[in-house]
């Protein structure tokens, strides 16, 4: 007969060992399981009476300041003229050339914008701009444009032409010519701001007896331009409307010959220039 | 003796000529503009322009100041007074002043031809250091002037 105890005690050993391990496992899982419940649960706040006065305070980690925030961009809309801006001051066009015909020669002389440089001449329009020798320079006379290309470095410009083409047959060839310009603009210097500004309205009277030199068909030129300023992403003014009475007229008495503007409406002017600017940083 | 006498009073005759002829008064300019503004007949209304604005229509020469009155584009109508430093400076000032109005005929030509008769019959004169300019269709103008270069 075989002896039991000697089976016996290998089973006993490897039962013992077998709910050893089993325990030991289970005590492992329970360790795991806990360890990760116990980062998830708040800590009971212990009640102000509870923490003892003479036990030091931790010192408040001041909040961190907010990142400033990236200024928002938007697509700037060129279907639209130029919208109010806040005002600037004269410096602001010490930079600027302003191209344009007798109402612009009027204006410079008249607003006191003593610090622009211009390039105007009574009677210019779109097509002289480059061929008729107008503007006086170290003692030559040469065209708007070759002027421009002479004195490249400008950060603005502002254009007002088309008074004296009102009476062109061809509204589209206005453009052409204008588009022209800009395009010459643009290859002189690539970074200026270019302004297109409205034509000015003639008064009622002027508007009424005229054939030519009307306000239904400024209205119509300024169409054009708009659309231009639009297709072409530049900015188009429109300071027809710093003069501008309610029906679109220019008041009687603030142009002698219903055209040409009198001292106070060139101030007017100047004044709406100052307060509609383009701010290159907000828009793209 | 009286050959003497002759010659001594034919020189002081010819001393005292020389001398009137070169004697000018100065005058009040701003009293000048007063009366041409108010008194000589301008179609356009004439505003005065600041330092900037003379410089852009005159070369103004060293030591030499003025005031400029100019109408609104729409006619080429104007009145300039300049005080030079010496009769030469407004010598050369009136010179400037003729450049200035032939300008302006090139400029009004194609664009308002009517005010080329104005500008044809413009008044441009020196007064020892003073050169006027009157740009007006009014014929009592160069009278008016004349009224305080006597």
């Amino acid at each position: 007969m075989a002896d039991r105890s000697i089976y016996r005690k290998p089973f006993r050993k490897r039962l013992g060992i077998k709910w050893l391990l089993a325990l030991i496992a289970v005590l492992a899982l329970t360790a795991i399981v806990m360890s990760r419940h116990a980062g998830s649960q708040a800590l009971p706040a212990l009640p102000v009476d509870d923490v003892p006065k003479d036990v030091p305070q931790e010192e408040e980690v001041p909040a961190q300041p907010e990142p400033p925030k990236e200024p928002e961009i938007v697509t700037y809309n060129y279907s639209l003229p130029v919208p109010r801006s806040e005002a600037v001051d004269e410096t602001y066009f010490n930079d600027a050339i302003f191209i344009g015909n007798s109402r612009t020669e009027g204006f410079i002389l008249y607003s006191g914008l003593a610090n622009a440089t211009s390039y105007t001449s009574r009677g210019l329009m779109v097509n002289t701009v480059f061929t008729d020798r107008v503007i006086n320079m170290n003692g030559k006379k040469i065209s708007v444009m070759a002027a421009v290309q002479a004195n490249p470095n400008f950060s603005k410009v502002y254009i007002m032409l088309g008074t004296n083409e009102l009476g062109w047959v061809y509204s589209n060839l206005f453009i052409k010519k204008y588009a022209e310009i800009i395009d010459a603009l643009q290859a002189i210097n690539p970074d200026a701001l270019i302004y297109v500004q409205s034509i000015l309205p003639v008064t009622k009277s002027k508007s009424a007896k005229d054939k030519i030199y009307n306000n239904p068909k400024i209205n119509q030129f300024n169409a054009l331009l708009s659309k231009m300023a639009e297709e072409k992403k530049i900015y188009y003014l429109n300071v027809a409307e710093a003069v501008a009475d309610s029906k679109g007229n220019l008041p009687e008495g603030s142009a002698y010959d219903g055209v040409h503007l009198k001292k106070t409406y060139c101030q007017k002017w100047l004044e709406y220039l100052k307060c509609h600017i383009v701010d290159l940083e907000a828009h793209n | 003796m009286k050959r003497f006498i002759m010659g001594l009073s034919i020189f002081a005759l010819g001393f005292s000529l020389l001398a009137c002829s070169h004697q000018t008064t100065d005058i009040s300019l701003d009293g000048l503009i007063e009366d041409m503004l108010q008194n000589i007949e301008f179609q356009d209304e004439l505003v005065e322009l600041d330092v900037g604005g003379i410089d852009r229509l005159y070369s103004l020469g060293e030591g030499v100041s003025g005031r400029v009155f100019i109408g609104s584009g729409a006619t080429a109508e104007e009145i300039a007074v300049f005080e030079a430093g010496s009769k030469q400076a407004a010598r050369q000032m009136r010179e400037y002043a003729l450049s200035h109005i032939d300008e302006q005929k090139q400029s009004f030509a194609g664009y308002l031809p009517r005010e080329l008769k104005k500008l044809d019959e413009a008044i441009v004169l020196q007064y020892g250091k003073y050169v006027i300019v009157c740009v007006t269709d009014d014929a009592d103008a160069s009278g008016i002037i004349e009224a305080h270069l006597n």
